[in-house]
């Protein structure tokens, strides 16, 4: 990777986090939870900074019977899995930091790790709420991996490749969005789950279990797991963006900026959704994951599969 | 001046391959099954940047995804089914950190077999026994390994490898998907339905008796066997566990709050036999032994009514208080 391509990777991670807490900040205060739009107005979009700024000066935290190795290691191994994720995501034609053969797949296998990050962090506390939060994100990985590879696995059925540059560039013509609703609809929801955005955020679930995973840390390494989270967002909606609408493309404006214009669009979708859902149980969870979801994706297969064949015809796909 | 592309090559092997090594050496010497899981996991990644390094992208893509979900899957397993998952009982992680040496044999643990009851043996030492790793198992899986691992050496040793001079495809998945489905179709078909028909096998086995019915038919012998006076009926035994005043004779949901029945335990019924989990076994034994004196050969009665007399431990039929045993 060139330092042009490291750099890239870098601010891509910062920026997308960066939207994703305003955005998620300005929700939250439509949801009321902080002080409403009307009397914060832009300023909700500038808290999270406020917030970062106030926990970067705060001194780490120390505990009294920690896994060490296990505690520290949390955000390390989730920061530097969600950086690695930002690597193959193409801003615009030539502008990605690494062009992998096996692009897409290399995405959901690297974010595998932030998970063991995630779990490490609530196991390292040696508390019980933290168990049960570390219990939560183990059952999330494994909820949502094969339904995330089934519902981004159609872009490659018609792109023929499993490259991120070549997924985009086999959209001239059509989204895969239009091609293939069932894909997306699926994404939609798994892109939840590996973002643990609202419905599914278990393991950082809220008062029940005493804020979750994570909920130890204090100062840097605070800072670094809300980053971490929020970049996470920014990577799952930025494939989304690859995968379902068609990358960079789009006349007129540059392409880098129909790039960040969708992914914002998409952000603002997903992180709108705790206005109009409520948060699940975890066997809730895992019956969206296992009994919806997977059946759904698996026969979702089939259909793209199918659908493959009139959209060759019609040269909507090369 | 640019290193040696070869120097470059053995360091990064040496690297991983040590990494590899040792994490599989931490594995087994931990005390935490969570850190042994995640030492297996590592064990398991260095594998894959070796495959990296022999630019086997897709293997060793598949080798990290994997072993990371499937490693998570098991720490998930032995978090929720295990009693004592960090190491040393009662969740407590932070001691096995502090035990000297390598090798299960060398944590100055007794000897594997069990103290006499009654021996004036340290009851932590008696915990570590319990342990499946500090059992007398160490001196034959001692000699066995070291032979296992000289003939694996002598087999990756003495055969001269086939070498090749072609370079790996860049585009294994194509490769790999076309031998998936010609070539290898048949193989591929029939682990995928051997591992759904485990799943389904391992589903089967593992389902809990959720029908209200069954668990009530197993439930019934043992409340009617029950001695003493019985104030309800045999034919009304669910209840609400908000609303006492809702009785039915068969399971269902309350018509007053929609919560599950409950099978009402009647009065007399014996108290359920305590099971201590986690606690060290010597604590058992005595719960154990305590509950088999009470139950010698003495009557209990009703602090408040004296007429109310029973041969078991429970409540007073007349108004709920635990019966004490007769002087």
């Amino acid at each position: 990777m060139t330092i042009t391509g490291a750099l890239q990777v870098v601010v891509l991670a910062f920026g997308g986090a960066a939207l994703a807490a305003m955005l998620s900040s300005w929700f939250a205060a439509w949801r009321g939870l902080r002080p409403p739009p009307y009397r914060m107005g832009l300023a909700a979009l500038g808290a999270p900074f406020a917030r970062g700024a106030r926990l970067l000066t705060r001194p780490p935290r120390s505990l009294a019977k920690p896994d060490r190795l296990l505690w520290r290691s949390g955000p390390i191994l989730a920061a530097s899995s969600v950086l690695l994720a930002y690597a193959v995501i193409p801003l615009g034609p030539g502008i990605v930091p690494i062009d992998l053969g096996l692009g897409l797949f290399y995405f959901i296998v690297i974010l595998g790790p932030l998970m063991v990050g995630f779990m490490n962090a609530g196991w390292g506390v040696n508390g019980k709420f933290d168990v049960v939060a570390t219990v939560r994100a183990a059952a999330h990985i494994v909820a949502y991996e094969v339904t995330f590879g089934f519902a981004v696995l159609g872009a490659p059925m018609m792109a023929q490749t499993l490259s991120t540059v070549g997924i985009v560039e086999a959209q001239q013509r059509v989204w895969f969005a239009v091609l293939q609703p069932g894909s997306f609809a699926i994404y939609v929801v798994s892109a939840l789950f590996i973002a643990y955005r609202h419905p599914f955020d278990l393991p950082f679930g809220g008062p029940e279990i005493a804020g979750g995973v994570g909920r130890e840390y204090g100062g840097v390494e605070r800072a670094i797991f809300v980053v971490v989270r929020h970049a996470l967002l920014g990577a799952t909606v930025a494939i989304g963006v690859v995968v379902f609408f068609g990358g960079w493309l789009g006349p007129v404006l540059p392409a880098p900026l129909w790039f960040i214009l969708k992914a914002a669009l998409l952000m603002g979708a997903f992180t709108a959704l705790p206005l109009v859902l409520p948060r699940l149980r975890l066997d809730q969870m895992l019956t969206v994951a296992w009994k919806g979801l997977l059946p759904f994706s698996l026969a979702n297969i089939v259909v793209v599969g199918l659908t493959t064949f009139p959209a060759a015809a019609f040269g909507w796909i090369p | 001046m640019t290193p040696d592309a070869g120097l470059v090559a053995w360091v990064v092997f040496l690297v991983l391959g040590g990494i590899s090594v040792f994490a599989a050496i931490g594995m087994t010497i931990t005390m935490s099954m969570y850190r042994a899981g995640l030492a297996l996991m590592l064990s398991f990644l260095a594998l894959a940047g070796l495959f990296f390094q022999l630019g086997a992208d897709l293997v060793g893509l598949v080798q990290v995804m994997m072993n990371v979900a499937g490693m998570s899957l098991m720490i998930l397993f032995m978090v929720m089914l295990m009693m004592d998952p960090g190491g040393e009982m009662m969740w407590d992680m932070a001691r096995q950190m502090k035990m000297r040496g390598i090798g299960a044999y060398k944590m100055g643990m007794p000897s594997g077999t069990l103290a006499p009851p009654g021996s004036a043996r340290d009851p932590e030492a008696q915990m570590m026994v319990d342990m499946a790793m500090s059992t007398g198992q160490v001196r034959w899986a001692l000699p066995i390994s070291i032979i296992v691992t000289v003939a694996l050496a002598v087999v990756v040793v003495r055969p001269i490898w086939p070498t090749t001079s072609q370079a790996p495809s860049r585009d294994a998945v194509t490769v790999v998907g076309e031998l998936l489905l010609s070539k290898y179709m048949i193989a591929f078909e029939g682990a995928a339905l051997l591992i759904v028909s485990g799943i389904v096998a391992a589903v089967m086995l593992g389902r809990r008796e959720t029908d209200d019915r069954a668990v009530a038919r197993r439930a019934t012998p043992s409340v009617l066997a029950a001695d003493g006076p019985r104030d309800v009926p045999t034919s009304e035994r669910y209840t609400c566990p908000m609303h006492p005043e809702v009785i039915r004779d068969a399971p269902g949901a309350c018509p007053k709050c929609g919560m599950t029945l409950e099978l009402r335990v009647a009065p007399n019924a014996d108290p359920p036999p305590l099971v201590v989990h986690g606690g060290r076994p010597d604590q058992e034994r005595k719960e154990v032994v305590m509950m088999t004196d009470n139950a010698d050969a003495k009557t209990y009665t009703c602090p408040m009514h004296a007429e109310v007399t029973s041969p078991s431990a429970g409540k007073c039929p007349k108004c709920g208080m635990t019966l004490v045993p007769k002087a």
